[in-house]
């Protein structure tokens, strides 16, 4: 993928003025906690439970397949091409290539986008790659190519995996065979309180309490009952990490129905439209 | 990764041999093979290391350079990875053909690095917001030959152990500002504490059955391989899905927990080693 280092306009001079804020109410933060006394986290939600889900299919009209989507604050828009034919040398495979570009926006989140931002994109773009290639059947399309982009308009937290979900949503409209979705989710460890579906805030925070924390985000395939990614950094148990998946897996089968139920919707639209013409 | 060509025939041999608890070079599915670590042949670093792991070659050279803490973390010294395929591992890595895998290994190192219970950060900090140690760790693929992840997380290691930071006087002028005294006796110098740093444990799905440590050809005949990385005291840092394959969540439980044992054990072998206790 070429990088014109001339279209990010960040230079290494200039920072945001929360930082002068975000050092005192880190130093405040100390007192409050993630999740209080009575079970509940900031937003009043429960460890257990994940933010309101929107999905949509067919927002990029000129794609082959599209999709958008919005949990809490987190909002994804991801476009669908292909298959055409494989621009690389390699053209004696068998079988079709999986290429993904994801993409913060530049007001994606508070901070302007950094360099450090550059290289958290290159290293979800391989993560989903990953995570996509198991459920596409690749060996329908050899010598030709299907690319996914991935655009992060705002990241209010939990922004990778609700691209998995709004990546493989995109790959179903355009109608690409797979046998099953992939559908994201993650989780924020804070000592013994798994957190689902963090908010931007929260994953920012438990990162500076510091003290057992840890992320996890899976991409899981509830056709194949199968898990196609699996990332997780911090410092946690192996107790927490299988009881965290557990979870997630969870949470992966409920967001599924949703993802169905959209794609079932958007398919009576289309044939509604397409007889009414017929008309 | 080297190009090996194996037919159906062979891979099958390979993974009926794996499922049977047998492999091609006669070890079971949980053994390591053996390894040597020279530490201190880099002369113009402060630590470095070479892991000769089969036919997989690395040299580590760590530096450490003064510079100033990020402005989130004051009291923090800082870490950077930096990953150079050589072309002479695999023609493919010529130009930017090994940028891909390089960025990989970077990113899987630092993730595992990324706790502050791994290493602690706070005594590489010098002076609170202004000065603190840097340490370059360059990664250097002389050959890639199987089992990539963990022999340069062990080389990282054995270089961050052998790495010695100069002993450093602070004093105030009237500005209040820092003035550095380094002093000029060579062995005024103090060392990192390695003790819980994690190691990259790669276990590798073949068949029904998982391997550790896998040699080329098994790589070649697996789908899939999650790369755990462990501490000593049995704590996971990070943990990643690599290759093409899915995996089914039990297998995935019992993937972690075999990578735990080993990297707890590996982790243990490598200190003693170090410490010379062997």
């Amino acid at each position: 993928m070429p990088q014109d280092s001339r279209r990010n306009c960040h230079t290494d001079e200039s920072y945001h003025p929360d930082r002068f804020l975000s050092i005192c109410k880190f130093n405040t933060q100390n007192n409050t906690t993630v999740i209080n006394d009575n079970g509940l986290r900031i937003d009043g939600r429960s460890s257990s439970d994940s933010r309101p889900i929107f999905l949509e299919t067919g927002f990029v009209t000129r794609s082959k397949g599209s999709s958008y989507i919005e949990i809490g604050n987190t909002k994804v828009i991801c476009a669908c091409y292909g298959p055409k034919q494989l621009q690389s040398k390699d053209t004696g495979l068998r079988k079709g290539v999986l290429s993904c570009e994801l993409k913060y926006a530049s007001f994606a989140s508070a901070v302007h986008k950094t360099d450090q931002a550059n290289m958290l994109e290159k290293e979800y773009s391989v993560l989903m790659v990953d995570a996509l290639s198991p459920c596409i059947i690749l060996d329908r399309f050899p010598k030709a190519q299907v690319d996914i982009f991935v655009t992060i308009l705002e990241d209010g937290g939990s922004a990778f995996p609700a691209a998995i979900t709004a990546a493989s949503l995109a790959l179903a409209d355009a109608g690409i065979e797979l046998y099953s979705l992939a559908i994201g989710a993650s989780l924020q460890q804070h000592k013994e309180w798994a957190l689902v579906d963090p908010t931007h805030e929260e994953e920012n925070m438990v990162a500076l309490l510091g003290e057992c924390t840890g992320s996890l985000c899976i991409a899981y395939m509830p056709g194949l009952s199968q898990v196609s990614m699996v990332s997780q950094q911090g410092y946690i148990t192996h107790q927490q990490l299988s009881q965290g998946m557990v979870t997630l897996i969870e949470l992966c089968k409920d967001v599924s129905t949703l993802v169905r139920r959209c794609l079932v919707n958007s398919i009576q639209r289309k044939g509604q439209q397409e007889s009414s013409v017929g008309d | 990764m080297a190009e090996v060509l194996l037919s159906q025939a062979e891979k099958i041999f390979i993974v009926h041999g794996v499922e049977d608890n047998v492999r091609i070079d006669g070890r079971s599915c949980l053994e390591y093979r053996s390894f040597e670590i020279e530490t201190g042949t880099v002369s113009n670093a402060s630590g470095s290391a070479r892991v000769r792991m089969a036919n997989t070659d690395i040299l580590v050279g760590v530096k450490a350079e003064l510079g100033v803490p990020a402005l989130r973390k004051p009291d923090e010294g800082k870490l950077e990875f930096f990953v150079d395929c050589s072309a002479n591992a695999n023609p493919k890595f010529e130009g930017r053909g090994g940028e891909e895998l390089a960025n990989d290994i970077a990113s899987m190192l630092s993730q595992a690095y990324g706790d502050k219970n791994t290493l602690d950060m706070r005594k590489l900090c010098i002076a609170d917001g202004q000065h603190c140690w840097i340490l370059y760790i360059d990664v250097l693929l002389l050959e890639v030959g199987g089992n990539l992840y963990d022999a340069v997380s062990l080389a990282v290691k054995s270089a961050l152990y052998d790495t010695k930071i100069p002993n450093l006087t602070l004093t105030t002028n009237e500005e209040g500002q820092v003035e550095i005294d380094l002093s000029d006796d060579p062995f005024d110098y103090s060392e990192i504490d390695v003790e819980n740093c994690p190691i990259l444990v790669t276990c590798c799905k073949i068949g029904k059955s998982h391997v550790i440590d896998p040699s080329v050809e098994e790589e070649v005949c697996s789908l899939c391989r999650l790369v755990v990385s462990v501490t000593r005291t049995g704590h996971i840092t990070s943990t990643r899905k690599v290759g093409a394959g899915s995996l089914l969540p039990e297998s995935i439980a019992e993937m972690v927990s075999t990578s735990r044992e080993i990297g707890i054990s590996l982790n243990e072998a490598l200190l003693n080693k170090l410490k010379g206790r062997i």
